[in-house]
């Protein structure tokens, strides 16, 4: 969230630029949030972004909030709408599989560490390890596949492979992958993703 | 404890923040202001939670994100100059109602408390966290974004990898005076991690050139093995925010002390 939270301000700017309104929230255990990184789950994490979007709906006076997941968050941006969240999905440089994506983490902060066994420590923040499994029913890949909106993966041309659902729109931005993203990278990224939205919105509203 | 989220506003945009206060009233204020590029919440949540722990010790706290680009702050300025962190301390200053102030300010933003803290009225103290005082360039500290650097910084570069190291820059003369000028207002400490190599270099320096001055120095906490700058380390994180709350007791203590002798 952290190294990522540049792109998250672009895309809410970008969305209240074109008329809209755009919330962002800190998990739990991130920011300014109470609660524990290590106790994290991706229920609670679901839990939390639907929490944000009932007291948006009371600040804005406005319901049917959509949630965009950036990175890891996309695996749990489809979920609010199994408990009843979300017209759009727009999910950027999405990570879908966890445990895949935890590994690699894990092989990075062991890297970083020299090996001296700070494996489930990066960059100073604890790795939410218990944010690593869903609970059953709760696939993202399937979540994904069975969103009834316009969903769509933003990412950058040469991003590393990553299995996505068939069916989901993959907007290519011309760019290098990085990990993580530069400042510019980042204002590129959420500036495909606001068009995507506003694209979406449109021909929803035009149907 | 509340948690109040803010925008100030300033000359040069609003700047987004966080007030912590405790319940009952609060003995003193204090600010927290993270280096470049440093949100309000830092890394692993260190500056919320040593924001909470100091509101535990009976201070109200603001937090503010780093201006230009960073966090809630204005995206429109790039600007790294102490102005806009004045009138943060200002804001603050009036919804606080005359409480003194503690200045905490991290790698560059021990920079913005030094500068406030030789200026500012009713400075109860100001902490320094992994600080830098060599002269700054605007361009680098921000990022221009373009990736572009000096050809003196070029030549640095080269240099350092050519014969793997090279003299480190020259302290910044504002900086140094604006610390001799709050070392004669205020309490002044800091505290850095051994392996901070820049920063340790910058505050011996900052030291001997207050020692010439025939001023006392001040004091300077070191962490054994340890990694301050960037807070890689969870022993680093926890250190940090024990130290600097031991600080922070130790400034209302002595204020204390200070009501009842007069």
């Amino acid at each position: 969230m952290l190294q990522l939270n540049d792109l998250d301000h672009h895309l809410a700017l970008g969305i209240a630029r074109l008329g809209g309104a755009a919330v962002l929230f800190h998990p739990p255990g991130h920011g300014d949030s109470t609660g524990s990184i290590a106790d994290l789950t991706v229920q609670q994490h679901v839990a939390a972004a639907l929490d944000a979007g009932e007291v948006a709906a009371k600040v804005v006076g406005s319901d049917g909030w959509s949630f965009c997941g950036v990175r890891n968050g996309a695996a749990v941006a489809p979920l609010p709408y199994l408990d009843g969240g979300g017209r759009l999905l727009p999910m950027i440089e999405p990570v879908l599989d966890l445990p895949r994506h935890f590994e690699a983490l894990r092989r990075r902060a062991r890297r970083v560490s020299l090996g001296r066994g700070d494996d489930d420590i990066l960059f100073g923040h604890p790795l939410p390890t218990r944010a690593e499994t869903t609970p059953p029913g709760r696939d993202p890949a399937e979540g994904v596949s069975r969103f009834p909106g316009p969903a769509a993966a933003i990412r950058f041309s040469d991003s590393p492979a990553e299995v996505l659902p068939e069916g989901l729109d993959v907007v290519e931005v011309p760019g290098r992958f990085s990990n993580p993203p530069g400042p510019r990278e980042q204002a590129t990224m959420a500036s495909a993703a606001v068009r995507w939205i506003a694209e979406a919105a449109m021909a929803g509203v035009a149907q | 404890m509340t948690d109040q989220p803010v925008l100030i506003p300033t000359t040069v945009g609003p700047i987004g923040g966080m007030v912590s206060e405790p319940e009952g009233g609060a003995k003193a204020a204090a600010v927290l202001l993270a280096g470049v590029g440093g949100r309000r919440f830092g890394v692993n949540r260190l500056w919320t939670e040593l924001a909470w722990d100091l509101v535990g010790q009976g201070y109200v706290v603001l937090r503010v994100d780093y201006p230009g680009g960073q966090g809630d702050s204005s995206l429109a300025t790039k600007d790294g100059s102490p102005g806009p962190f004045r009138e943060v301390v200002g804001w603050f200053r009036e919804r606080t109602s005359g409480l003194p102030i503690a200045l905490i300010g991290s790698c560059f933003g021990a920079r913005l408390a030094a500068t406030a803290g030789a200026r500012e009225p009713q400075v109860l103290g100001v902490g320094f966290i992994t600080p830098t005082f060599v002269r700054w360039k605007q361009r680098k500290a921000n990022g221009n974004g373009d990736g572009s650097s000096s050809l003196a910084d070029r030549v640095r570069r080269r240099l350092k990898k050519k014969v793997g190291r090279v003299a480190p820059l020259a302290l910044d003369p504002r900086l140094a005076a604006a610390v001799s000028a709050t070392l004669e207002r205020t309490r002044v400490w800091a505290v850095v991690g051994e392996k901070d190599h820049r920063s340790r270099t910058d505050l011996s320096r900052l030291q001997t050139m207050l020692q010439k001055q025939g001023r006392e120095g001040f004091q300077v906490d070191e962490i054994p093995g340890t990694i301050l700058h960037t807070q890689p380390s969870l022993h680093g994180q926890r250190t940090t925010r024990e130290r600097v709350v031991e600080w922070a007791t130790r400034l209302l203590d002595q204020v204390d002390q200070e009501v009842v002798g007069s």
